[in-house]
């Protein structure tokens, strides 16, 4: 460490800076070595941020095509022919308006229940 | 201690006289050579600059047409009609195996590594590389499972890219009214083309940068099908369990009728809102491509797309405009003859007997011919023909399907019209009409004289916002006195002669319709198209069904054929929907 300051003296002494000069220039020095850090790590982050946004926007679309991929198997799976055949296989039917009654039951209908006005068939 | 002389003051090489004459010529030396490179960056960067700027895109950047995940299709309650699927195509740019930087090998290694994944020989493989192609598609519709296998091969000279193919989870079910979407993504028939723009997005073209090796950068190329917004979801008024139904009960009525063909709509009278639109035989738009192959004609929706003479159906529309017009009353009487001569020519009952002073209600009942053509030849071509238009024929209905045509009702404006035609027309034959223009007709009726718009989609869903369908009311042609009126005329005439068509404790309003099929020249005798139309509860119509079945085998008449296929529909369809019956009590009674 001596020897370094040594070093820096003797360097110092042959440009014949005068102190003051040294101290400016010891300051913009830091200063560059700062902004070049600073850059560096700012660099590195926005590397590391777009290395990680590309992993994500590859998990995304992976995760959208796995949902299409589940949405149609599910559809697939309790289509219409299916959800029948299933029912009937337990013993159920289709009921038949001859076998349904309906009866009237007085009730107050609240103001935020479902309307069985226009195309909306109560169901 | 002398220090030495400068060189210059030893008059060697280096003296001063003579840097100072080479100095010019140097400096001018320098001075050219800048002048050159500048000329050069000029050339380059401002005269050449596009030139060059292309060239740079040419060698760094590949462009991808990037497809977006087409819209989805949904039935009324969110069961999933259309979706679609991840499938992976494999792609090999030639130059990756032949450019020498290590082609053999990379060759080599995709007949031995990737080949047997694929399941292509090395033969197919050289017969890729012989067409000359440099993007070579090497195998495509490749599920999830082989495209993730492919991938883990991690060779990176080797494509794997997504994209998405259409399906149809319920198969055959709505098949002409959904269409298909095919491999060069364009929608075909029923809601695929008509809502082909909304439900296709906006496809993106897409620059991205390659690496030195002429690779995508995998920054660039991940996930890009993320940056184009999917297309427009559907949400239709179909209700998948009732077109089920109806599909049951038409392919059950085919069987026992013996009928070619058939149709069934179920539609709301009030709202237009269809519920069930279905034809016999029909197709699976999954594998469109053999039908295409096989019976293309299979795709078109005869429901919307062809014309049919609507046979004694079509007297509703004459006895409304008769009723309508003053012309007459449901009791109104009059002398019933076997035939009646219009125009020159004889027009007969169909069963070519006269039933002397009858009403309205029994001319309906009993659909008479001579009857209808009474009420057309007093209300005149000019009256009758107006409440037709006003009914919607001779106009397409507006529905939101594709290749919807107009039909064709002839009027005394035009050359090939006869005075007979308007005798004939009174009862269905001589005109052309669509089954939809049909069964709307008839829904103005259920809905007290206002004609609405049928439709089959209810919402459409898009990323930022949802559009939802109102009902339109396109015309009123009759008054709501003159709809009551004549509803209770179909109800009665349907309880005296119909009763095939009748569902315990629902008033049935109602028409068959017996019609003969035009063929050039004449009539195709002895074949018939069966139908019936029909909507209940009477008292409170929510549903409205046509029934049209071709050239039925075991009879030709609409009630023995078509009425008891609308009695089965309407009896599974009415609980189904939770209407309620015009008289509970009668429905509860046991049959």
């Amino acid at each position: 460490m001596n020897r370094l300051t040594e070093w820096i003296d003797h360097g110092l002494k042959r440009a014949h800076w005068p102190a003051s000069r040294a101290a400016r220039m010891a300051v913009f020095l830091s200063l560059a070595l700062l902004l070049a850090g600073a850059y560096l790590v700012q660099s590195s982050q926005i590397a590391t941020t777009n290395r990680r946004a590309e992993a994500m926007r590859r998990e995304l679309a992976e995760l959208r095509r796995e949902n299409a991929l589940r949405l149609s198997r599910i559809a697939e799976l309790t289509s219409a022919a299916r959800m029948q055949e299933r029912a009937q296989a337990l013993g159920f039917q289709a009921a038949r308006a001859e076998a349904v009654e309906f009866v009237r039951v007085p009730v107050v209908i609240r103001d935020d229940a479902p309307s069985l006005q226009g195309d909306d068939w109560g169901r | 201690m002398r220090s030495p002389r400068p060189r210059a003051e030893r008059g060697g090489v280096g003296s001063v006289a003579e840097a100072s004459r080479r100095l010019p010529a140097l400096v001018a030396g320098i001075a050219a050579f800048g002048v050159v490179v500048v000329a050069q960056l000029i050339r380059l960067q401002v005269i050449e600059h596009d030139y060059w700027i292309g060239e740079r895109v040419k060698l760094q950047t590949e462009t991808r047409d990037i497809v977006p995940e087409r819209g989805r299709i949904w039935d009324r309650h969110g069961s999933l009609l259309a979706g679609n699927e991840p499938r992976y195509q494999v792609v090999v740019d030639r130059t990756a195996l032949t450019d020498g930087r290590s082609g053999p090998d990379n060759l080599a290694v995709l007949i031995r590594d990737a080949a047997p994944v694929l399941g292509l020989t090395a033969e197919e493989i050289s017969q890729q590389l012989a067409s000359g192609r440099r993007r070579l598609l090497l195998k495509t519709d490749l599920d999830a499972a082989l495209g993730q296998r492919v991938m883990e091969l991690g060779l990176s000279w080797i494509d794997v890219e997504p994209y998405w193919r259409r399906v149809y989870p319920e198969r055959t079910l709505a098949a002409a009214v959904l269409g298909f979407y095919n491999a060069e993504h364009k929608g075909y028939y029923g809601l695929e083309a008509y809502y082909h723009s909304e439900l296709a997005g906006h496809a993106l073209s897409v620059k991205i940068d390659r690496d030195v090796w002429r690779d995508p950068l995998p920054l660039n190329a991940v996930g890009l099908d993320l940056f184009a917004p999917p297309g427009a979801d559907l949400v239709l008024t179909i209700d998948r369990t009732v077109q089920m139904i109806v599909e049951e009960e038409l392919s059950a009525a085919l069987e026992m009728t013996g009928a070619e063909s058939g149709l069934i709509i179920a539609m709301h009278p009030r709202t237009g809102a269809i519920l069930a639109m279905a034809n016999a035989p029909g197709f699976d738009p999954n594998s469109y491509t053999d039908t295409a192959e096989t019976e293309p004609e299979r795709f078109v929706n005869p429901a919307v797309s062809e014309v049919y003479e609507p046979g004694s159906v079509f007297k509703i529309i004459t006895l409304a405009a008769a009723l309508d017009s003053g012309l007459a009353a449901p009791d109104t009487t009059y002398l019933d003859t076997a035939c009646l001569e219009v125009g020159g020519r004889s027009l007969c009952n169909w069963d070519r007997e006269g039933h002397g002073v009858v009403s309205m209600v029994d001319m309906m009942a009993k659909s008479l011919n001579v009857g209808a053509a009474t009420l057309s030849m007093r209300m005149g071509a000019s009256t009758f023909y107006n409440y037709a238009s006003a009914f919607g024929f001779g106009n397409t209905t507006g529905v939101d399907l594709q290749g919807e045509v107009a039909g064709h009702v002839r009027t005394p404006a035009d050359v090939t019209w006869y005075e007979s035609d308007l005798g004939t027309n009174a009862f269905g034959q001589g005109l052309s009409v669509t089954p939809l223009q049909m069964i709307a007709a008839a829904a103005a009726i259920a809905n007290e004289g206002a004609l609405v718009r049928p439709h089959v989609v209810k919402a459409i869903v898009e990323v930022d916002r949802t559009r939802s369908a109102r009902t339109v009311e396109t015309g009123y042609p009759i008054s709501p006195e003159t709809a009551r009126a004549l509803t209770d005329v179909l109800v009665e005439a349907v309880a005296r002669e119909v009763p095939q068509a009748q569902v315990p404790g629902y008033r049935i309003a109602g028409k068959t319709g017996t019609a003969q099929i035009p063929i050039p020249g004449g009539y195709d005798d002895p074949w018939t198209i069966a139908s019936f139309v029909g909507y209940g509860p009477a008292s409170d119509p929510r549903l409205i069904i046509l029934v049209r079945l071709d050239r039925p085998t075991i009879s030709p008449y609409g009630s023995t054929t078509a009425a008891p296929v609308f009695r089965r529909v309407a009896a599974r369809l009415f609980p189904l929907l939770g209407i309620p019956p015009d008289s509970p009590a009668a429905a509860s009674a046991p049959p």
